[in-house]
C-alpha cells in the first residue's frame, strides 16, 4: 500500500513539473508571437536627388562630400557661357523686333492719313494687322529673354533645402544632362524609422503608441511614436507579365512565414552623443497603452 | 531585458545567450539534485530534467517578452 502511494507521488511530482513546463512554454510562445516588437528596424531619411534643369559641362563643384549645406547654397555650376550667349541673342532679337514694331506703327500712321485714291482699304487694314503682328513678335522676344535669364539662373544648381550632401560623385568637367540625377542630398530633420512588423502583429499597433528603438550594438535608445502604418505591400506571388496578365507562382510553400509590413515611427528624441545616419539598424519595441494591453490579455 | 544583445559586433536575440547560460546552470542543478537523491522520487528522470530546463528557460525569456 505504502509502495503504491509512493509510486503515485512520483508520478504527480514529475507530471506537475512537466505541466508547468508546458504551460510556461506555451506562454512564452504566445508572448513571442504576439507582442509588439521587431528586430527589423531601419533608420530612413528623405533623400533629394538633385538634377540640373539645364544641360552642360560642370564648371565647378562647390561642395565636398558629406558637407552640410543651407537652403539656396550653390552646389555646382554648369558652364555659363552658352547661356550668356543665348541671353545676349535673345536681347538682340528683342531689339530687332522692337524696331520692326516701331516701323510698322509709323507705316500704319502714314497710311491711315492717305486718301482712298492713293491707298486701298485693304492695304490700310493690312498695315493695321501688321502692327499687331509686330507687337506680338516683340512680346515673344521679351519672353525669350526671360527664358534665357531663367536658363542662366538654373545653370547654378542650388540646394533645395538644408541637408547633407552624400556620396558625392560629380566632378568638374563632367557633362550633365537635364533631369539626370547627379547628387544625393539627405534632408535635415527628415529622419524617421521604419519598423518592419510581422503581419500578425499589426493589429496590436496603434497610431501614437510610444516606441523605443535600440540601436544595433549600442546602449542608446531612441524614443518615438507610431506615425502611420503602411496600407499595403506588394504581392510576391503575383507579378504581372509584359502583357499585364497575372503570373501566379505555382509553388506554394507548406510553411508560410509572416510577411512584414512597414510601420512608420516618428523620432521624438535622440540621446545626446548619438549620431543618427540613414540606413542604421535598430530593434523596435512598442509600448502598448495599459488599457489596451489588458484588453488584449483578457481576449487571450 | 533587451530584445537583442551584441557580442563582439554580432547582434543576436537575447534568447540565444539565455539558452546557453540556462544550459550551463542546468548541469550544475542536475549535479546537486543527483547528490540529494531526489531523482529516486521521480517517475522519469529524463522527462523531469527536460521539463525543469524548459521551466528555467521560459521564466528567463518571459522577462524579455512580457
Amino acid at each position: 500500500m505504502k509502495n503504491r502511494l509512493f509510486k503515485i507521488l512520483r508520478l504527480i511530482i514529475t507530471l506537475s513539473v512537466v505541466g508547468l513546463a508546458f504551460f510556461l512554454g506555451l506562454k512564452l510562445w504566445n508572448n513571442y508571437m504576439n507582442s509588439s516588437w521587431t528586430r527589423d528596424g531601419r533608420v530612413r531619411a528623405e533623400v533629394v536627388m538633385i538634377a540640373p534643369d539645364v544641360s552642360g559641362l560642370v564648371a565647378s563643384v562647390n561642395v565636398v562630400d558629406n558637407q552640410f549645406v543651407k537652403k539656396g547654397d550653390l552646389l555646382f555650376q554648369i558652364d555659363k557661357v552658352r547661356f550668356e550667349h543665348a541671353l545676349a541673342e535673345a536681347k538682340t532679337l528683342a531689339q530687332i523686333r522692337k524696331a520692326e514694331h516701331e516701323m510698322k506703327q509709323n507705316q500704319y500712321k502714314r497710311r491711315v492719313g492717305l486718301s482712298d485714291e492713293v491707298m486701298s482699304e485693304e492695304n490700310r487694314n493690312d498695315a493695321k494687322l501688321e502692327v499687331a503682328i509686330a507687337k506680338a513678335k516683340y512680346e515673344e522676344a521679351a519672353i525669350q529673354i526671360e527664358t534665357a535669364e531663367l536658363n542662366l539662373e538654373r545653370s547654378s544648381v542650388k540646394a533645395p533645402s538644408d541637408g547633407w550632401v552624400s556620396n558625392l560623385l560629380l566632378r568638374k568637367g563632367d557633362y550633365v544632362q537635364t533631369g539626370e540625377s547627379h547628387m544625393a542630398m539627405i534632408k535635415k530633420d527628415s529622419f524617421w524609422i521604419y519598423g518592419y512588423f510581422e503581419e500578425n502583429k499589426l493589429s496590436l499597433l496603434h497610431i501614437n503608441d510610444k516606441a523605443q528603438m535600440r540601436m544595433l550594438g549600442t546602449k542608446y535608445i531612441i524614443q518615438g511614436h507610431i506615425e502611420s502604418l503602411a496600407s499595403g505591400i506588394s504581392d510576391r506571388d503575383n507579378v504581372t507579365d509584359q502583357r499585364l496578365l497575372a503570373n501566379v507562382n505555382p509553388t506554394f510553400t507548406w510553411v508560410r512565414l509572416a510577411q512584414r509590413i512597414p510601420v512608420r515611427i516618428h523620432i521624438d528624441s535622440v540621446p545626446k552623443g548619438f549620431v543618427l545616419a540613414a540606413g542604421m539598424t535598430c530593434s523596435v519595441s512598442i509600448i502598448q497603452k495599459e488599457d489596451k494591453k489588458s484588453d488584449f490579455l483578457n481576449l487571450r | 531585458m533587451p530584445l537583442d544583445i551584441t557580442l563582439y559586433g554580432i547582434q543576436m536575440p537575447t534568447l540565444l545567450p539565455i539558452f546557453i547560460i540556462v544550459a550551463i546552470l542546468q548541469i550544475a542543478i542536475d549535479g546537486i539534485i543527483t547528490d540529494t537523491g531526489i531523482y529516486r522520487h521521480v517517475w522519469h528522470p529524463g522527462l523531469f530534467k527536460m521539463a525543469l530546463f524548459v521551466c528555467f528557460f521560459t521564466l528567463a525569456c518571459l522577462t524579455i517578452y512580457h
